[in-house]
């Protein structure tokens, strides 16, 4: 009595299945088949080779509909919602359109859909519109929709991505209810700690294949196994002793820097050579700092020295590259590149100018140039520079991001959480690029709020809490347990 | 009913009925013959024409698509019928078969839009501009130049056709005109599609996020295509009745061809457009007659009609501003 499937794919021999009512964490990098499995499952891909089965059936070609029969249902990352109608209308969605009725009945469908809701517990008013919801909210209503469908096995796509802390304990307690229900979960995810809380069985993938699946009953495996199992290397979880020289003048320093609503009272040193992380929860003030630090806000008091030099804050984003300081901002995608121009085009971006002729017109000869020195700062795997950069992975394109303001040669360059979405092996690539940038003389500030990664990167750690600064950390005797702790910690205790 | 009536206080058609209740009034104080029944009823009579051709244009919009032919293709159907009616000599054909034909030609010139957008996944906007420059050659050059001023009896008859008369303050006479049931007919019907039907859901599915619809199972396509045909009926219906009430018809009506940002404006306004294929039928009624109210109203107190222009793009621009801050308040509450 359970449902399996063995399926044989035609990137190269996927053996894998999911049992009824199981919690099942499908790991692996960027562009290991991850998706392309899902969606061979889920009927939007044929397989070439090899065999399929749903509930003991065996498929040779499954159309998005016969899953959706069997009862598998994917919430995919951008949810596909309707913003423009109500939540009841979105979970009945499947309802209006495959009932074969002509007529709405719209109260019905409201407590229909109030329904489903009980059943995860979800507290909201099916009424309101799907565009007026948090990201939180809006997977709670894809979760909803696919129950209501009566699926029996749900496949989350990297569903924690885009939650805070509060929200992903939120998710894990919902699959587990829907777990107790008989319902299987399939879940794929790039962050091992939450996996490994939350699965029965893991099946790791790595290049097309099924490198390692947990057995019944056995131990999970630990982190570092499930690291050396995706990529095929081990990564030393290894801390930076901080042996910066305090008496050089800092490339940058704040003073009292504040803005309302935002931070107050921001006094930090960044040193030549220097990597320090900024952390904090959600709301912290972390972002509107990086952001005020680039000129992108306009801090309200308080002061920057910039190379010892005494200056107002950055009124302007150009103020700020004026004094070479490069940004990489978090939403690569609608912030930090032009998604649709080649990987080439991106890398040189920020310094078009400097390929002008005599005439003042773009030189073709002097670009062509750039760009190929440019693509040779940082090593992209696979990477053709005339493609656009969204044919390339999370972790590339984060690359490309990092090669757009490296060609400026800035002296500072502040990373706003660099490696979201992107996963270990592009992440340990980042990290490596990060370091040979700092030993060559640059100061970064990496902002980020993953824990494991400040620790590892930076020798350094400023911990802010409500818009203030409040415990400077050196990461060489921290462990992450400690610091998790002091991010979490409720009172604002007092300021180093 | 109380609670139905609490939550429609909350649109933004509310809202936009309170605007148009405002400048009903304040235009009534320098003018008082606009509170006069004749005045409305004149209103009405004005607003027949773009009220059908505005509810086509809405039907595309909220599927997300956009349609720039949709005047030209009215105008090019009614015209073709009654060209061919003309030319056969028979004045004495039935208001029903003129109808027929201008509806089977304009739900093909539909199609033709729907095939290009659909099946080679153009540009709505773009291609529609194609097809209506496209439209207005062909009819000069294939079909006639000239201008009809003997329509067929039937639609002769329709012109003088009305519900009740009233009397302006003055004794000219101002009627309530019969086209406004085929306006008040189509309208319910369209709103009882969209709002109670699942075919209606699935239009404002796809208006959403088309990716999305496909992948809860929506015949993307289909959908489409019975929506552009439906714009096809209405605009084949209203170009009959447009002709029937100039009295005449034309190959390239003034009122018509080169006014489609007029009923794109009815449209945006009435739909409580956050741009996101929010539709509605009620809002669109309500700006077509608001917007028809104030040019005619700024004509009657001697304003240029440049200045007309202006003021229908003032009121879209600020309706527009108005729309972006009510949406962007709650999401800065959840950052």
């Amino acid at each position: 009595m359970y449902k399996s499937f063995f399926g044989v794919i035609a990137m190269d021999g996927m053996d894998f299945d999911v049992r009824k009512g199981e919690i099942h964490c499908l790991v692996g990098e960027n562009g290991c088949g991850k998706s392309t499995m899902i969606k061979v499952i889920s009927g939007f891909y044929t397989y070439d080779r090899g065999d399929l089965f749903i509930n003991g059936k065996k498929y040779r070609k499954i159309t998005s509909a016969e899953s959706m029969r069997e009862g598998i249902q994917v919430i995919y990352q951008d949810f596909s919602l309707f913003p423009n109608m109500t939540i009841a209308e979105n979970i009945m969605m499947y309802d209006t359109t495959s009932s074969g009725r002509v007529m709405v009945n719209h109260q019905k469908q409201v407590d229909s859909a109030q329904q489903v809701l009980n059943r995860i517990n979800f507290d909201i008013n099916p009424n309101l519109y799907v565009y007026q919801l948090n990201i939180a909210e809006m997977q709670m209503v894809a979760i909803c929709r696919a129950i209501a469908q009566e699926a029996r096995l749900i496949i989350m796509d990297e569903p924690t991505s885009a939650l805070t802390s509060s929200e992903v304990n939120k998710l894990l307690q919902v699959v587990k209810d829907l777990k107790n229900q008989g319902v299987a979960v399939l879940f794929v995810s790039h962050k091992l700690d939450e996996i490994l809380e939350i699965s029965d069985r893991i099946t790791v993938m790595r290049n097309g294949k099924s490198v390692f699946v947990s057995k019944d009953g056995e131990a999970l495996p630990s982190k570092e196994e499930l690291i050396f199992h995706m990529t095929g290397k081990s990564f030393s979880d290894k801390r930076n002793a901080w042996n910066i020289n305090t008496n050089q003048t800092p490339l940058l320093e704040t003073r009292g820097l504040g803005l309302q609503g935002a931070f107050e009272d921001i006094n930090l040193k960044l040193y030549p050579s220097e990597i320090l992380g900024i952390t904090g929860l959600l709301g912290c003030g972390r972002q509107e700092l990086a952001e005020a630090l680039f000129g992108v806000i306009q801090a309200q008091s308080g002061s920057l020295l910039i190379y010892g030099k005494e200056m107002n804050p950055f009124s302007s984003v150009q103020e700020a590259v004026a004094q070479n300081i490069a940004y990489v901002p978090e939403d690569r995608l609608t912030k930090g590149l032009h998604m649709n121009q080649s990987v080439a085009d991106n890398a040189i971006a920020r310094i078009v100018d400097q390929f002008r002729n005599r005439l003042g017109l773009i030189s073709g000869k002097k670009t062509e140039e750039g760009k190929h020195k440019a693509l040779h700062t940082v090593h992209i795997r696979g990477m053709r520079p005339y493609n656009p950069v969204k044919s390339l992975s999370g972790g590339n394109q984060q690359k490309v991001g990092l090669i757009k303001w490296l060609a400026s040669k800035p002296r500072i360059l502040i990373l706003n959480c660099p490696t979201v979405g992107v996963d270990v092996g592009a992440k340990e690539d980042i990290h490596n690029i990060v370091r040979e940038l700092a030993k060559e003389g640059m100061g970064v500030i990496v902002i980020s709020d993953d824990i494991p990664e400040v620790l590892n990167l930076c020798s350094r750690v400023l911990v802010m809490k409500n818009g203030r600064i409040a415990h400077e950390v050196f990461t060489d005797d921290m462990d992450i347990e400690s610091l998790e702790a002091m991010l979490a910690d409720d009172d604002l205790k007092e300021v180093v | 009913m109380s609670v139905k009536l609490k939550s429609f206080v909350k649109t933004s058609q509310f809202a936009l009925l309170v605007l148009f209740a405002g400048t009903w009034i304040v235009f009534g104080l320098i003018n008082p013959s606009i509170f006069s029944v004749a005045s409305f009823f004149s209103l009405t009579r004005a607003c027949i024409v773009p009220a059908l051709f505005s509810l086509a244009l809405m039907l595309i919009m909220v599927l997300g698509s956009f349609d720039f032919s949709f005047t030209m293709v009215g105008a090019f159907a009614s015209y073709c019928s009654i060209f061919i009616i003309t030319e056969l000599g028979l004045p004495q054909t039935p208001l029903i078969v003129l109808l027929l034909i201008s509806i089977a030609i304009a739900v093909l010139l539909e199609i033709v839009n729907w095939f290009l957008i659909d099946k080679f996944k153009l540009q709505p906007f773009i291609t529609t501009l194609g097809t209506h420059s496209m439209l207005k050659g062909m009819i000069l050059a294939f079909v006639s130049t000239s201008f009809i001023y003997t329509l067929p009896d039937s639609l002769r008859k329709l012109s003088t056709n009305y519900l009740t008369t009233a009397k302006f303050a003055d004794g000219t006479e101002a009627v309530l005109h019969i086209g406004i049931l085929a306006v008040a007919i189509m309208y319910a019907l369209v709103h009882v599609l969209l709002q109670h039907t699942s075919f209606g859901r699935k239009v404002y599915a796809i208006g959403a996020n088309e990716e999305a619809a496909r992948r809860v199972g929506i015949n993307v396509s289909k959908v489409r295509f019975f929506t552009f045909c439906l714009a096809g009926v209405i605009v084949g219906i209203g170009g009959i009745i447009h002709d029937s009430l100039a009295r005449c018809t034309v190959p390239l009506p003034p009122d018509l061809i080169g006014q489609e940002l007029t009923f794109v404006a009815a449209v945006i306004l009435g739909c409580g457009a956050n741009l996101q294929a929010r539709g509605s039928v009620v809002g669109t009624f309500i700006a077509v007659f608001f917007l028809r109210f104030v040019s005619t109203n700024l004509i009657m107190l001697g304003i240029p009609s440049y200045w007309q222009r202006m003021v229908t793009g003032c009121i879209l621009l600020v309706s527009l501003l108005a729309q972006v801050r009510g949406k962007r308040a709650p999401q800065a509450g959840k950052e």
